[in-house]
């Protein structure tokens, strides 16, 4: 008798790749097997490329669509447990938002696990709060992709913004550009962003 | 009507229409390998020996195939997007006979084995509707799955998705 558990590994993985976040996790749960490959998931997940193809797993909220978020966090809590929104991916949020439209991305930040938001801004305050919560996959993107290179500019990671609240970095005002050399074979064209190229341009 | 004919790991052999056995990836790229398609050969008299896959799940496989002739066959694989899919409700009565069992975990791995895409999304996901909601040892009994964990690691896991229960 076949047991699920001697299901191809490819097999096994696709059908958690087809599970939503909560329930990806609780499987981890069923064995070693389940767990291995769960945290293979999750963890690319949380590590998208800066592509159209990655970000489209998030559910992106539109700047727009704030006017209907109520102005509470309890009743932002009950609008997205209504709303069955698991996660959370903004993506090139300008600088140039309203006091409102950040005050409600921030209520919003702070109802999900770090690991389920997706944050790329160049809004610093938003940075600092993804960062607060813990999260660290966000940053300011713009990206260029080539054949071989993937381009980031300018880009300030939350790492970096970590680095900045804890004084290691005086400040923000100076052009960061990082670049990665991408692996052809990776992927969705993965970066880890722990192996960028940082330059820093005065 | 192109026939070709399959046989299964046991030799029993399923003549099948030429034009369904384009859903499967392995076994078109064995038509073309062994020229079948070309108008001198005799296709009839080259059966596709499946050595992995037993004339029953092969039976199901071929009657899938039947029913979704003509789909449109899924180009790439865009994973991280299908949480959402639904399983229409032919494939859910056509699956949940055999569901928990090894009938349907067999037909997945045939599905992967013959690189039919849908039918391998399909049947993963009947099968990932089956632990939505549940938690590891609701699945563990459904699945008779045996607990590798010791009861510390299985709290400090629990712990850790706490959030999610």
């Amino acid at each position: 008798m076949t047991s699920i558990l001697k299901l191809p590994r490819n097999v096994l993985k696709k059908i958690g790749k087809l599970l939503n976040e909560e329930d990806i996790l609780r499987i981890r749960t069923v064995c070693k097997a389940t767990k291995g490959i769960v945290d293979d998931v999750i963890n690319k997940r949380a590590h998208p490329a800066p592509n159209i193809n990655s970000i489209e797993f998030w559910k992106p909220i539109h700047i727009d669509e704030f006017e209907i978020i109520p102005d509470s966090i309890p009743i932002v809590s009950e609008f997205l447990e209504k709303s069955e929104i698991h996660s959370v991916g903004f993506y090139e949020v300008p600088h140039d938002i309203t006091d409102k439209q950040r005050g409600y991305m921030m209520k919003i930040i702070t109802q999900f696990k770090p690991e389920c938001v997706q944050l790329y801004t160049a809004e610093v305050d938003l940075l600092k709060m993804a960062a607060k919560c813990g999260n660290m996959h966000c940053g300011a993107v713009e990206t260029m992709i080539s054949e071989d290179k993937i381009s980031i500019k300018p880009c300030i990671l939350i790492p970096f913004i970590v680095d900045i609240l804890n004084g290691k970095i005086a400040s923000m005002d100076k052009k960061m550009h990082f670049s990665a050399s991408v692996d052809s074979s990776l992927p969705n064209m993965m970066v880890q962003y722990g192996h960028l190229k940082v330059v820093i341009d005065e | 009507m192109v026939l070709i004919t399959l046989v299964s790991s046991d030799e029993q052999n399923f003549p099948v229409e030429r034009e369904l056995l384009k859903q499967s990836g392995t076994i078109e790229t064995l038509i073309v390998n062994m020229n079948l398609d070309d108008e001198d050969t005799d296709a009839a008299a080259m059966p596709i020996p499946l050595p992995n896959v037993k004339g029953d799940v092969l039976e199901k496989v071929i009657q899938w195939m039947e029913h979704h002739k003509g789909d449109p066959v899924k180009e790439g694989d865009n994973e991280d997007n299908n949480a959402e899919i639904v399983v229409p409700q032919w494939d859910d009565d056509f699956f949940k006979p055999a569901m928990y069992g090894s009938k349907h975990l067999e037909l997945t791995v045939a599905a992967s084995y013959l690189d039919i895409k849908n039918l391998l999304t399909l049947s993963c996901k009947a099968i990932s509707n089956t632990f939505k909601g549940k938690t590891g040892p609701q699945i563990r009994e459904e699945w008779g799955v045996p607990n590798e964990f010791t009861p510390e690691e299985e709290e400090a896991i629990r712990k850790e998705n706490e959030w999610s229960e």
